[in-house]
């Protein structure tokens, strides 16, 4: 099998630096364990087959993080007439209730909000960054920024972030 | 302000199946590769469709019976209309196939419109093989002996040649001939005007034929093609026609069979004889011009309008041509 280079990094690289980060887009969009570890696989097959070139570990990371976004809103899709998530309790990823974590209420935001909000606050990425890697405007970052602090807020009862 | 993080969701980590999963995709990857051939099965199907219907096409297209007259450069339309009219079987094109030829001879058996039996074409006529050209042969000299396919005035016999300087073919006047056609008539391009004989013509029969009747063939045909004597038949052919090379068959030979006023066949009952060969004059493109002398030939008992019907040697009309003969 002859070794593939994305970055400057192995593939086995790849899986072992940047497996966090795309489990937890997976988990945070989808919510469930099963149906994330699909899109998971998904998303390191889609490396392995397409095999791109990056220009550096970082433009690695965003076109990991785009197509787990990308492999959730389709296994969404595909998957939205045949399953409910009340079916799936056992399954599904339940985050505990604290006073100083919100991950718990970040997920029960829109996904609109809910990208830029992980990428902003988990990724500390950039404005720039995000409008980059979600294809938006930055101004239309901002805009859902502002907006999802306000509605997390709302949901959490807290001051604010 | 309150502070708050989102470590629950930054710090998940993949459970170790996930990994070892995720690094066998490599393996799994490669085992699929064979399988390329199905990844672009569509476009596979796609190109065999469009094989498929080019070759369906070409093979409709080669198995259809169309024939597709070629663009003859000389084609005029007065002179093919004119030969669809006088000739009894439609004109192919240069082209046809010989099995077609051999049908047309087959269908060939002519009955005149007389009184007279239906005569069989000769063993010449039906051993004719299909008609080659002396345009598309032209490394095949014809020899002396053989009749010119282009040639001059050439005595039907030696011993009786069409003698010009008999009375020849008589010109009547506008009062006699009523029913003669006009030297404007386009239904007989080939027909000389019988008042404009031009000056060499009138003199080349009146004494080649009698002096030196077998050497005319050598010679004379290739200036008679280049000079391109078109509507120039020497004087005293008194009936002319006009035919494609292709409709010639056998050694190309012309006959006319005259029937007088009363629709009765002259001369002998068998028409492939030399009493009803008719001389071919020259050749203009595809098409070869004839004549024949009726007054050469017969006596003129009455006056009226004789009919002169060319064949070929299959007993194929090829051209019908009605003349004023005054007595």
């Amino acid at each position: 099998m002859a070794e593939m280079s994305f970055a400057g990094l192995e593939y086995e690289q790849v899986v072992h630096k940047y497996n966090q980060t795309v489990v937890g887009i997976c988990v945070m969009r989808l919510k469930n364990w099963a149906d994330a570890e699909d899109c998971f696989q998904n998303t390191f097959i889609s490396l392995y087959k397409n095999s791109p070139t990056f220009s550096d570990e970082a433009h690695l990371k965003a076109w990991l993080i785009r197509v787990a976004i990308n492999e959730c809103n389709s296994y969404i899709r595909k998957n939205k007439k045949f399953l409910s998530f009340d079916d799936r309790k056992d399954t599904s990823v339940d985050f505990p209730y604290d006073t100083s974590d919100m991950s718990w209420a970040l997920v029960k935001l829109e996904p609109k909000y809910r990208d830029v909000l992980y990428l902003y606050y988990c990724e500390k990425y950039k404005i720039d960054e995000i409008a980059e890697i979600l294809s938006h405007n930055p101004n239309t970052v901002k805009t859902l920024l502002r907006r999802g602090r306000e509605k997390l807020k709302s949901i959490y009862g807290g001051d604010g972030i | 302000m309150k502070n708050i993080n989102f470590d629950a969701l930054t710090n998940i980590k993949a459970p170790d199946a996930w990994i070892e999963n995720a690094l066998d995709i490599p393996a799994t990857v490669e085992k699929k590769k064979p399988i390329l051939f199905f990844k672009h099965s569509r476009i596979i199907a796609a190109v065999a469709c469009l094989i498929l219907v080019s070759v369906v096409s070409v093979t409709i297209y080669l198995t259809s019976d169309r024939i597709v007259p070629p663009i003859d450069p000389n084609y005029n339309a007065t002179e093919a209309s004119i030969s669809a009219d006088m000739t009894d079987t439609p004109e192919g094109p240069d082209t046809t196939t010989n099995k077609e030829q051999n049908k047309q001879s087959d269908n060939a058996v002519v009955l005149p419109t007389g009184p007279h039996e239906a005569i069989e074409p000769t063993e010449d006529s039906s051993s004719a093989k299909p008609t080659q050209s002396t345009t598309t042969k032209p490394d095949n000299p014809q020899t002396p002996t053989e009749r010119p396919i282009i040639g001059p005035t050439q005595p039907v016999e030696p011993s009786e040649p069409a003698h010009p300087t008999e009375p020849p073919f008589v010109s009547p006047t506008e009062d006699e001939t009523p029913t003669e056609p006009s030297e404007d008539d386009p239904m007989f391009p080939g027909v000389p005007p019988t008042e404009i004989p031009t000056e060499e013509p009138t003199e080349e029969p009146t004494e080649e034929p009698t002096e030196e009747p077998t050497e005319e063939p050598t010679e004379e045909p290739t200036e008679k093609l280049t000079e391109h004597p078109a509507n120039k038949f020497p004087e005293g052919t008194d009936c002319s026609g006009t035919t494609k090379i292709s409709n010639l068959t056998g050694q190309n030979r012309v006959y006319c069979i005259v029937t007088d006023p009363s629709q009765n066949q002259m001369g002998a009952a068998n028409w492939f004889t030399d009493e009803h060969m008719a001389t071919i004059y020259y050749q203009d493109g595809n098409y070869v011009y004839f004549a024949y002398s009726v007054r050469g030939h017969y006596n003129i008992n009455q006056s009226g309008i004789y009919t002169c019907i060319f064949y070929n040697e299959s007993g194929q009309k090829l051209f019908e041509n009605a003349i004023y003969i005054s007595k």
